[in-house]
């Protein structure tokens, strides 16, 4: 049993191809599970639960760019790069944009296919915080450790300029919007108070 | 309780006639979610009760 768990995003494509080790081929999505944690967590996107049946590895994958997470599998990590067989390198080519989607069993729009790797969720994690806190053990320093690995740049110079990158992102995970006046304001102004920044606020909106 | 009201907007919050406190919209907002450094910023016969908290 190999099981992939990935978030969900509202509009987010998702195409993942799963390869049988055992017949050589793809295999279609063998079971698919929804799962909506309960809406404590205002940042808690909802998860796709993938549990295929037999040794499967990804070797496929199209959906804003954010990592498959393989809860359980008995060998190494596989290389899931986009490219990485002819398979996937056909499937992504323009014109197969009408094969349904192996997942959804939607046919997706004509187009460019979506870029894998596009920052679409770039300011906050690209790891689902529940999972990743589940993962963690509830070990909530562990869980930001991990997170904020996945925001660091090779230097500071290059985190900062990933931030800058994102300061026009309008992008953000779905929730009650009040949630962000604590993220966005006043987590902002504990790191520039200390600091004596002055940072002018609009009156109005 | 108290009465809130903002000086550079118009946000305001509480009961009537409770004892004012008044501030930035920031200030308030700070304040509210905690931070007891902010109340150095507020003004008004409420910010004593605040300090109390």
């Amino acid at each position: 049993m190999t099981t992939l768990r990935l978030p969900r995003m509202p509009s987010v494509l998702v195409d993942i191809r799963l390869v049988d080790e055992l017949l050589g081929g793809v295999t279609a999505a063998v079971q698919l599970e929804t799962q909506q944690p309960a809406g404590t967590a205002h940042l808690a996107p909802r998860e796709l639960v993938l549990r295929v049946t037999g040794q499967a590895r990804v070797v496929h994958r199209l959906y804003s760019g954010m990592a498959v997470e393989e809860l359980s599998t008995p060998r190494p990590k596989p290389e899931v790069s986009i490219g990485a067989s002819s398979l996937s390198a056909a499937s992504t080519q323009e014109g197969s944009c009408q094969q349904p989607n192996t997942i959804t069993r939607r046919r997706r729009k004509c187009g460019p296919p979506p870029t894998p790797g596009a920052p679409h969720w770039p300011t906050t994690s690209p790891t689902s915080p529940t999972s990743s806190v589940l993962r963690s053990r509830f070990d909530f320093d562990k869980h930001n450790a991990d997170r904020l690995a996945e925001q660091l740049g090779a230097t500071p110079a290059d985190t900062l300029a990933r931030f800058r990158r994102v300061i026009t992102s309008t992008t953000a995970p779905f929730g009650p919007r009040a949630a962000w006046l604590g993220e966005v304001i006043v987590h902002s102004e504990d790191i520039r108070r200390p600091l004596g920044i002055q940072h002018p606020m609009p009156s109005t909106p | 309780m108290t009465t809130v009201v903002a000086t550079d907007g118009p946000f305001t919050t509480g009961v009537k006639h409770d004892p004012l406190v008044t501030g930035s919209t920031l200030a308030l907002t700070m304040a509210m979610a905690g931070r007891r450094a902010y109340l150095d910023d507020l003004t008004g016969d409420g910010v004593e009760l605040l300090h109390q908290r």
